[in-house]
């Protein structure tokens, strides 16, 4: 009874706080991708074909982020019978577009306008952890130009 | 000169707008019913693939076991022979061979268990007074072996383990666990109230064949109800009252006994036999 007791706890918390903290980053991520809208990433390996200024500069964002026992539990439920991870996506999307904000923002700084050859790294850094709530690291980085 | 753009991409494709808590309640519902069904299936038909299970086998799995150390040698002897009269009354499936363990212990129980074993303890045999209640108490522990309680139990037990193991192991959390976990410790070698029941019956029987009425079985309750009152306030006897934790109350037990008696034809008033050490 305590142990069903405790589990409602640590889902209403999970919940509670993880689904408040999930709304207001992405309003946040919205308007930032709005304000950083005018620094262009490119994926190719080589500068694009449009005018810049020649010097480049390594620029990166890193995002470190941890699901809350409410994605973990649905997760486990959902891991039983297969199908999309949908509490784990919304969880990567952020990460992700965190990490790339974070390296536009430096960018920004930089007073560079296009950042050109990213790439992304993803990792899980309690991997293989028993009991532990699962972290993700998204490392985003490129060659940043004005 | 190549010209480019930056619009702003649709939302909702990487992640989806559905509301979190409309998936969890669709998998808790979803895979708790399967799991209910699962145990309800484990449950209804572990007896049916139970006393499949060849003795012979059952008995090889216990063979090296001790299931506790045997104490006065002398009562082990008369309750092995009271179990040798008793079990040929009680048409025990072939190869079922009764093999009684005493106890020294201070513990107020009796228990059956694989391979056809039996153990009393110093504790319950000491509390009974005549023959009759003893033999209603074997009757009874061999009644749980004619029908393959042990084996059925730990089949259970075996396969509600498997299923936990699932259901934790593939989700690796807590979710899979605590859906399955709680019914499954349960069920762990422990026989269900309708398992003892069945036994109360049939060690009935044995007394109406063997004594021409049940009257020790009314005894032996009525002993019980009073061991019931006396423990049910101590905590610290938890341990001696481990026995009324897995049978359905005592006084219970005989009225559905009494009832049973009028549809079979058992006398319920005899002569009892004082037990002699």
């Amino acid at each position: 009874m305590i142990e069903i007791i405790v589990l409602l706890i640590l889902l209403i918390l999970g919940y509670g706080f993880g689904s408040y903290r999930e709304k207001r980053h992405y309003q946040s991520i919205l308007e930032r991708e709005e304000q950083l809208r005018h620094i262009m990433l490119f994926e190719s390996r080589f500068p694009p074909d449009i005018k810049t200024s020649g010097d480049a500069q390594l620029v990166q964002g890193n995002v470190v982020i941890s699901a809350d026992y409410f994605k973990i539990f649905v997760a486990g439920l959902r891991k039983l019978v297969g199908g999309r991870l949908r509490s784990y996506e919304s969880l990567l999307d952020r990460g992700r577009r965190e990490a790339i904000l974070r390296m536009k923002e430096q960018a920004n700084k930089a007073g560079a306008s296009k950042i050109f050859n990213v790439k992304f790294e993803t990792s899980s850094i309690s991997k293989g952890e028993q009991n532990t709530l699962g972290s993700i690291e998204v490392l985003v980085y490129g060659s940043a130009l004005s | 000169m190549t010209s480019y753009e930056n619009p702003a991409p649709r939302e909702g494709i990487n992640t989806t707008e559905e509301h979190p808590l409309k998936e969890f309640a669709q998998l808790l519902l979803g895979l708790g019913f399967i799991f209910v069904l699962l145990i309800f299936l484990v449950h209804s038909f572990a007896g049916v693939i139970a006393r499949q299970i060849p003795i012979e086998f059952e008995q090889r799995m216990v063979a090296d076991l001790e299931f506790f150390e045997s104490g006065d040698q002398d009562k082990q002897a008369r309750l092995q022979a009271l179990a040798d009269e008793l079990a040929p009354l009680m048409d025990l499936p072939e190869g079922m061979k009764v093999n009684v363990t005493y106890s020294e212990d201070e513990m107020v129980n009796a228990f059956a268990t694989l391979g056809g074993n039996l153990v009393f303890f110093k504790g319950l045999v000491d509390r009974l007074e005549s023959e009759e209640e003893l033999a209603a108490v074997m009757g009874h522990e061999i009644a749980h072996l004619k029908y393959r309680h042990p084996i059925t139990a730990l089949g259970k037990g075996v396969m509600l383990g498997t299923l936990a193991a699932f259901a934790g192991g593939a989700s690796g959390s807590a979710a899979g666990e605590w859906l399955i976990g709680s019914s499954t410790n349960l069920s762990m070698m422990k026989f269900s109230r309708d398992q003892e029941r069945e036994s109360d019956r049939a060690a009935a029987a044995v007394l109406q064949k063997r004594y021409g009425n049940i009257e020790g079985a009314q005894k032996l309750f009525e002993r019980f109800s009073e061991l019931e009152r006396e423990f049910s306030v101590s905590e610290k006897k938890y341990k001696v009252v481990e026995m009324f934790r897995s049978h359905p109350y005592s006084d219970d037990r005989w009225a559905e006994l009494a009832k049973e008696a009028i549809a079979e034809g058992w006398v319920t008033t005899g002569e009892l036999t004082p037990l002699e050490w």
